[in-house]
């Protein structure tokens, strides 16, 4: 049986890949917030990184410490192959369902 | 001990070092301070800690249902003739698949019931289950060991598979140790030393299957690896 991606691990999955090689807990919540109005909670954020991690969908590298966070490094996430894959074909199945709907229009 | 410091601790206690410090980092990034920081904190330590609780709900729960299905359906049959020759074996099979409830009960609810080793723990767990309740069947311990006997050697042929015989089973024996551990030392100090099943017997039950459970589960999660 395949295994399906929830609503909030897409949101996520979808704001690493627009932020690149930027892509860390502060600034994912920021687009998220930008592109969908959705405040998401810390706890929820770092819950979820952390399922997308182990299920090898995300791999996280550090980056340098910065003395803002108090001399602790940020932790930059990028999509693996399997983790696009999945991503894909999770939209694939939604455009499929919206097909001939227009509700976009 | 600065704030900083203590809550990473806190967060490394539920999570791991790096989460910790990146929880911490970003959080310190974003100009919380006071209140609004330790708000921040305890909402990611509660996010961290629900899954923990749930982990050990359901162990707890897999291990509720071999003791109630072994109380109503064997127990009720050691009354039949055959008495010795089985009990001894039904017995063994029921703790065993205690352990391995466990066991199953903590993967499924940390790498969820599609994971390739939570399936695994399950089918083993079953199999040692259904030992249990069928072995008051006449022969049915040899046929059993048998089964179980040429499953391993099966299963030993291959590297893929003996690693994931490895992670089913050493949680599950790290959980019976500490368990029989706890158990000796009740045995050999008579700690609690209530003589009847008090507060003290239970909050001394629940330390035991805590800590056990707790061992067992940072055992599993050694041994698991990412691609398994």
């Amino acid at each position: 049986m395949k295994q399906g991606l929830g609503e909030l691990e897409q949101t996520i999955l979808l704001a690493i890949l627009r932020l690149g090689t930027e892509a860390y807990g502060v600034s994912v919540r920021q687009m998220i917030a930008e592109c969908t109005g959705r405040e998401i909670t810390p706890g929820a954020l770092y819950t979820t990184l952390d399922r997308l991690e182990r299920k090898s969908l995300v791999q996280a590298r550090d980056g340098d410490p910065t003395p803002e966070r108090g001399g602790r490094a940020k932790r930059f996430y990028t999509l693996t192959r399997q983790g696009k894959t999945q991503l894909v074909d999770a939209q694939s199945s939604f455009r499929r369902l919206m097909e001939g709907l227009e509700l976009l229009a | 001990m600065s704030k900083t410091a203590l809550s990473e601790r806190l967060l490394a206690l539920l999570s791991t070092r790096k989460r910790a410090s990146e929880v911490v980092g970003d959080l310190l990034e974003q100009g919380l301070t006071g209140v609004a920081f330790w708000v921040a904190i305890l909402r990611v330590a509660l996010r961290l800690s629900l899954r923990w609780t749930s982990a050990f709900v359901a162990a707890v729960a897999c291990s509720v249902c071999v003791i109630a299905l072994y109380c109503l359906y064997v127990v009720p049959k050691w009354k039949l003739p055959h008495h010795e020759s089985w009990v001894v074996w039904s017995v063994c099979f029921a703790g065993v698949s205690l352990c391995l409830a466990t066991a199953t009960g903590l993967t499924a609810s940390w790498y969820g019931i599609h994971d390739r080793l939570t399936r695994f723990t399950a089918l083993i767990w079953l199999t040692v289950t259904a030992s249990a309740c069928l072995a008051w069947l006449p022969h049915a311990p040899f046929f059993v060991a048998s089964a179980l006997v040429a499953e391993a050697i099966l299963l030993s042929r291959q590297a893929a598979a003996r690693r994931l015989l490895l992670c089913a089973l050493a949680p599950a024996a790290a959980f019976a140790t500490s368990a029989g551990l706890f158990y000796l030392f009740s045995r050999l100090t008579a700690i609690p030393s209530t003589g009847r099943a008090g507060i003290a017997d239970l909050a001394f039950a629940a330390l035991a299957c805590f800590s056990s459970l707790l061992l067992e589960f940072s055992i599993m999660r050694s041994l698991r690896f990412d691609h398994l």
